[in-house]
């Protein structure tokens, strides 16, 4: 086993300021040493009594690390469009070519009126061009969708939500869990598209080895979820249930990577590949219950 | 022109006529909530209040901090009292006496409290009539304690949960901190992350009710649960089944990692099905008659147990312990029983990843 952690260490696991994989590496030593679990456990009481006292100067709002972080983007954002209308506007020959396009603005009368008819016919040109692009659009995408709904197999359930990618996934797999239909909690499918191009796959599985049925939903679930207690900001989370959380979060871990690898090696054991889902419902079931702690603290800032 | 003034008129007065009848409406119905409120302030600046209530009244609350004690009781009220708060108010309906009952509460003084709100408070104690049905909800730290009514529903965060003495249901859910059911009836559901599960003496009053309790990192201990389904899950943490089996029941067990102990009486009838998946060992105190095809490890019967030996959570006795290490070593990572003990009146199914799994006789 490791040394145990120092004090200092201790606090900002519990602060939330380690790097993740340090905080990773300090949950899963916390889950299997007792000492430091703890010496955690004092530190997270020291802390709920500090918090407590102090609940009134922490009742005022300040930036949360989220906001700040959203701030700086935004910072950021904003010099790089200043930096390119800069760019835009530095070149002093742009202006001179405007200047002597002026003097062509110049008309006679009978020229104005020829102008204006020739602008006229460039209009109905570009109007009948649109109109034309939006009339054969539908059709290509109906016949695309139908061509889809001939080839893909039956396997979603009435009833279920599931999303166009989820449904691509679990392919030819009729051996599904039916529970994972319900899995997924209404406040993650309210994500948006955009929190879901950010989502990094979960890398529990073991390499080279391939997705058993049923397991890439609730990789999904569980990424999603992840996803949303960091958005809420999980330094939201008291103390007390951080420590508990943080160790419960190891040991599935743990769980699912050693129930994983004996089902990876014996796909057909019925038990074997139930205690990994087991494992996975109840990642699912922790996290989901932590993400919902997280929102509701979020709206409490 | 004076027949479109008349005519625009007439629409106005048409358009606030309902606006205004139920207006009035509402200010009638205020007194009446009001009338049924009665704050008593004393000298520990607790929060009274009180409304008539059905006997089937469903209460509902929700606290983000604090600790929650509910009572049946005998009369047709909900009186709330809560210490260290601002504001305290039961909404109900406009009916009297209120079918449902909404308990609020705020840290805050005088704070406009509406359905939904969730806020602290040092203690909220609350005598509700026996045949309530209560919802609790706790966002933050805080005990739960609920006695004498007949349905109960507990969503909790953090904090023990102590139910006695319900009649008709109960379902709690916590993700820290232990739950305690005792002396209860009806089908009952019990789940926690990471805590203990204690139910003792909790019987079935319908065929279909089932059990089921559930935790990850803590332990589960069942006595005297008289329900003909049951069912138990641990993942790191153990399981210790204690009592008789009901006739034609089924008995569905589940460990990760953690030791598994059914401790039956010596007449216990019941077809088995015990699977360790990858390393732990099946002993048993009861002859089992083994089925074909099953690989059993360990022979029937074996290793015999004294009578009044020790019972309770695993570790194991000290003679199945030195039956288990005199055993052969397994060819294959995982163990299996399938049989009959008697004739089979109950199913038992047990199941291990890691752990070992006990039967022993009473």
């Amino acid at each position: 086993m490791k040394r145990c952690f120092e004090e200092g260490f201790l606090q900002a696991y519990l602060d939330g300021e380690l790097a993740p994989e340090q905080m990773s590496a300090a949950a899963a030593h916390v889950a299997a040493c007792e000492a430091c679990a703890a010496a955690l456990a004092e530190a997270a009481c020291e802390a709920a009594f500090f918090s407590k006292a102090f609940a009134p100067d922490d009742s005022i709002s300040v930036p949360t690390e989220a906001l700040r972080s959203r701030v700086n983007a935004a910072i950021a954002q904003m010099e790089t469009g200043t930096e390119a209308s800069r760019g835009r506007t530095r070149g002093p020959v742009f202006g001179g070519f405007l200047a002597t396009l002026s003097g062509l603005l110049n008309f006679t009368p009978q020229s104005a009126a020829a102008f204006a008819g020739l602008l006229a016919f460039v209009a109905l040109a570009a109007i009948f061009f649109v109109v034309s692009r939006q009339t054969v659009k539908p059709t290509n995408v109906n016949q695309r969708e139908i061509a889809k709904a001939e080839s893909a197999p039956p396997v979603v359930a009435p009833g279920m939500v599931r999303q166009p990618d989820e449904v691509k996934d679990s392919g030819a797999d009729g051996a599904r869990p039916s529970a994972v239909g319900n899995i997924i909690p209404v406040s993650a499918r309210r994500r948006s598209r955009a929190v879901r191009a950010e989502r990094r796959p979960v890398t529990l599985q073991t390499k080279g080895s391939e997705t058993l049925p049923g397991e890439k939903d609730y990789q999904t679930a569980i990424a999603s979820l992840e996803k949303t207690i960091k958005l809420g900001g999980d330094a939201t989370i008291r103390p007390s249930v951080r420590v508990e959380y943080e160790r419960d979060l190891a040991l599935l871990d743990s769980t699912i990577k050693d129930t994983r690898r004996v089902a990876a090696e014996n796909p057909k054991d019925r038990d074997a590949v139930s205690f990994l889902m087991s494992a996975y419902q109840s990642k699912v079931e922790l996290l989901t219950k932590v993400a919902d702690q997280s929102q509701v603290a979020a709206l409490g800032r | 022109m004076k027949l479109s003034v008349s005519i625009i008129m007439l629409a106005l007065a048409l358009a606030l006529a309902p606006k205004a009848s139920a207006q009035a409406k509402a200010e009638h119905a205020r007194p009446a909530e009001k009338a049924a409120e009665v704050r008593h302030e004393g000298a520990d600046s607790a929060i009274e209040r009180r409304a008539d209530a059905e006997k089937s009244v469903v209460v509902s609350l929700c606290v983000s901090s604090g600790n929650v004690i509910v009572r049946g009781g005998d009369r047709a009220e909900v009186l709330a009292r809560a210490s260290e708060a601002g504001s305290l108010r039961l909404l109900t309906p406009n009916v009297q006496p209120a079918p449902r009952v909404e308990v609020v509460v705020s840290e805050e003084h005088d704070a406009e409290l509406s359905s939904g709100d969730c806020g602290s408070v040092g203690t909220l104690e609350l005598t509700v009539p026996r045949g309530a049905s209560v919802n609790i909800q706790t966002q933050g730290d805080g005990h739960i304690e609920v006695a004498d009514v007949a349905g109960l529903r507990v969503q909790s965060l953090s904090g023990d949960v102590d139910v006695r003495r319900v009649s008709k249901s109960v379902d709690v859910n916590s993700l820290s901190g232990d739950i305690s059911l005792t002396d209860s009836s009806g089908p009952a559901r019990v789940g926690t992350v990471s805590g203990n599960v204690e139910a003792r003496n909790v019987r079935a009053s319908a065929a279909g009710d089932s059990f089921e309790a559930k935790t990850v990192s803590g332990d589960v201990t069942l006595e005297g649960i008289t329900h003909a389904q049951v069912r138990g899950t641990a993942t790191s943490g153990d399981i210790l089944y204690r009592g008789a089996l009901a006739h034609g029941g089924d008995y569905d067990f589940k460990t990760t990692s953690g030791d598994l102990s059914l401790e039956l009486p010596a007449n216990s009838s019941f077809s088995l099905h015990a699977k360790v998946v990858l390393n732990g060992d099946i002993i048993t105190d009861f002859p089992v008659k083994v089925s074909a095809g099953s690989a059993a490890s360990a022979p029937p019967g074996v290793p015999p147990r004294p009578p009044n030996g020790p019972a309770g959570m695993p570790p194991p006795p000290p003679d199945a312990r030195s039956a288990a290490r005199n055993r052969p070593p397994r060819e294959l990572p995982g163990t299996r029983l399938d049989g009959t003990v008697g004739t089979g009146d109950a199913v038992v199914n047990l199941t291990s990843f890691s752990g070992s799994l006990y039967l022993r006789k009473q």
